[in-house]
């Protein structure tokens, strides 16, 4: 394949190549820019349960309980997935209660359909407090609601105070939607955690300063090397 | 001293500004992704952390894998619950950093029993490499330990960028633009800069490969002297003790030593077969007695302490027969190309594989396979796959004559193409069988990355020796824009 460049060197059209790099530039960051943008509801935490396969089968009318941690003070909406067998979804009532039983927080949803279903909040008491969940299924149908599934012999929810050999996953969203500007600071105070803190509350904006060096670094390259 | 310091002169300036933006950009992914989430990470932790502490790879022989500091970080960092789960996060309040950091600064063992993971069947040269940084950390946590062995990571994959931009420049002299190219695409790759930022054996795999197709180029365009001998020899000794993978590329090499031998026996056949011999020796005498120590000394089990088990796999746990040959010979096929009609068992029902394993995977799939671009994404890639590949072929056909030329070296690259493809196959169909679970992934095929740098070259080479550069400095861009929209699809998935 050297062959082809056996005669004399070609002059490329730099300015073209030049071009192309300053457009390219400005379409990345436009579109980051317009990307950050965008505004959706965005993750507050989980009760840890992975979502997995539809681990608990709930008949209409029971209540399904399960121990969890504190609930993050921003968490205006929970999300738990739930199977109707394609019936339309019962009256569903979430509560998050304390450690003697008191509502926390409490959030219910009527009509719909099944698929991801979001229970706005209504915060009753101190959501630190918390220690446990209880999910009332309406109606005359049973529901199939989607976490982890655990080995016999080992349980995790309850079922009407049974215990069931499997565990419910539940999402918490904050209120309202954001953009990633205006999540940005959340991002940020997460991305120091869990992780050597070689930069403490400084590594996220130190990573974005030295991705800004690396294309600046490689900008260069290209417009020394192409341009 | 003098020739090495005369060797690091004749690197190109451009070469070198490759390595520090490879070097710095791996880094970066290295502090985006959190503690342990780089696919087996925590075993190639463990290897290495066994190793460091004993001086001896994982004996394999019951007990735990991890050792109390690394079972503590895993079950604190929520390890178990956020993989396979998008909308799972690992620690994201400061009470649960407190709660982590408190754990970690207990006095917890880092010693474990070095039981089997997915990774102790795999030789220690990595594992070796990556206890120096494990020592030389000040700080005895695990967290920090890991951070610090991440670079050894980097340094490797910075090194393979530097191998791509030597392999392109000796294979096209007369295209300084390719060289730089070729190397940029690399060194944004997404999927190859999620593997170097972990603690994971593959990085090692990676250099070493791309090291090869460098040398054995440079061999043909050179001559075989007793000095690329030796080199080719250490290479595939490097290689093969990184992971047994390499074994793959190994018929490849064999047959390019054997045509470079041949190509030297102007200068008699006795000389021309002692560089093939030399190289042969360098190469397979520390496998040897990598696999005596096994035997002898860390009592591994067996030669090569089980890591060619899982594709030698003849018959299937827990009853479930032998896996015949037209079974092997039907899923390798069905890895890569559409199932013929005559083949009755269809192991990918997820249709054409060469897209939805190869090339979406190479456009990304990332952590535990649990995440990736919204779908128009991986649409657009199979667009643009359809001109790249007219562009590539319109710029080889121009190029025949010097295609010619070195078709017999590619002839055995495509034999060690064909090598690690059918290694792939081999191991995945009695991976499949065993769990049910799905093999292949697309970073599997990286040892060929020096081949990735050369098709995107190639399709800038389409565009025709005037308007080469411009597409080659467009595809670098889009390369750039990959690598920084996974990195914030990775911050929204971990931190978002």
């Amino acid at each position: 394949m050297s062959a082809d460049t056996t005669g004399e060197p070609v002059r490329s059209p730099r300015k073209l190549a030049r071009a192309v790099i300053v457009v390219g530039v400005l379409l990345v960051v436009a579109t980051l820019v317009l990307d950050m943008s965008g505004s959706a509801p965005r993750l507050a935490g989980s009760d840890r349960v992975r979502t997995e396969v539809f681990s608990i089968v709930a008949p209409g009318g029971s209540t399904v309980c399960q121990a969890v941690g504190p609930l993050p003070s921003d968490t205006g909406t929970a999300r738990i997935l739930v199977g109707t067998y394609y019936r339309p979804l019962p009256p569903l009532v979430l509560r998050f209660l304390d450690r003697s039983g008191g509502a926390v927080a409490r959030g219910e949803v009527t009509g719909g359909r099944q698929g991801n279903v979001s229970f706005p909040l209504r915060q009753l008491g101190r959501s630190s407090t918390v220690g446990r969940v209880c999910l009332h299924v309406g109606g005359r149908f049973q529901v199939a609601l989607a976490g982890t599934p655990l080995p016999p012999g080992q349980f995790g929810a309850t079922v009407d105070r049974k215990p069931v050999p499997g565990q419910l996953s539940i999402y918490y969203l904050r209120r309202g939607s954001a953009s990633w500007w205006q999540f940005l600071p959340v991002v940020d105070a997460r991305f120091a955690l869990g992780k050597a803190s070689f930069f403490g509350s400084w590594t996220l904006p130190f990573v974005a300063v030295v991705v800004l060096l690396v294309w600046i670094a490689a900008v260069a390259l290209l417009w020394r090397e192409l341009g | 001293m003098s020739r090495l310091r005369a060797m690091f002169a004749g690197v190109p300036v451009a070469a070198r500004w490759s390595f520090g933006i490879a070097l710095v950009n791996a880094i970066v992914w290295g502090l985006i992704v959190p503690p342990f989430h780089v696919p087996d990470e925590q075993g190639h932790f463990a290897y290495t952390q066994y190793l460091a502490e004993t001086g001896k790879p994982p004996p394999q022989q019951g007990g735990s894998a991890y050792s109390p500091q690394e079972i503590v970080a895993l079950r604190d960092l929520h390890f178990y619950s956020t993989i396979g789960d998008p909308n799972q996060r690992g620690v994201i309040t400061p009470a649960e950093n407190s709660t982590l950091k408190a754990d970690l600064a207990k006095p917890l063992s880092p010693l474990s029993d070095g039981a089997a993971t997915s990774t102790t069947n795999q030789p220690p040269l990595y594992y070796a490499l990556a206890a120096i940084p494990y020592w030389l950390s000040p700080s005895h946590d695990v967290l920090s330990r890991l951070a610090l062995m991440r670079l050894l990571s980097a340094l490797l994959a910075a090194g393979t960028v530097v191998a791509v931009f030597l392999f392109l420049r000796e294979l096209l002299p007369r295209l300084p633009w390719a060289w730089t190219v070729g190397a940029l695409m690399v060194a944004f790759q997404p999927q190859v800069n999620f593997i170097a930022a972990g603690v994971q054996g593959d990085n090692l795999l990676f250099f070493a490969s791309t090291l090869a197709f460098l040398i054995l180029t440079r061999a043909y365009r050179r001559g075989l002297t007793p000095r690329r001998a030796v080199a080719i020899g250490a290479i595939v000794a490097i290689g093969l003790l990184s992971k047994l993978t390499f074994l793959a590329l190994v018929p490849g090499i064999a047959l390019a030593v054997a045509l470079l031998g041949w190509r030297e026996r102007h200068t008699g056949w006795r000389r021309a077969t002692l560089m093939v011999v030399l190289a042969a020796v360098i190469a397979f005498v520390p496998l040897g007695l990598y696999g005596l120590l096994n035997l002898t000394v860390w009592h591994r089990g067996s030669f090569f302490a089980g890591g060619t088990a899982g594709a030698t796999l003849t018959t299937l746990p827990n009853g479930g027969g032998a896996v015949t040959l037209r079974e092997t010979l039907d899923y390798i096929w069905q890895q890569y190309l559409p199932r013929l009609p005559f083949m009755h068992r269809n192991f990918f029902p997820g249709g054409n594989t060469l897209i939805h394993v190869w090339l979406n995977g190479l456009v990304g799939r990332f952590g535990w396979l649990d995440y990736g671009f919204p779908g128009w994404v991986y649409t657009l890639a199979e667009w643009l796959l359809v001109p790249f590949l007219i562009l590539a072929a319109f710029a080889l056909a121009q190029a025949r004559e010097a295609v010619r030329r070195v078709l017999p070296l590619f002839i055995c690259f495509g034999v060690m193409t064909l090598g690690l493809l059918v290694a792939i196959g081999y191991a995945g169909v009695r991976y499949q069988l065993s769990t049910g679970f799905q093999f292949a992934q697309a970073r599997y095929l990286f040892p060929l990355i020096a081949l990735y740098a050369l098709f995107g070259v190639t399709v800038a080479r389409g565009a025709g020796r005037r308007w080469a550069p411009v597409l080659g400095a467009g595809l670098v861009l889009l390369a750039m824009a990959h690598g920084l929209f996974a990195e914030t699809l990775t911050i929204s998935r971990y931190y978002g």
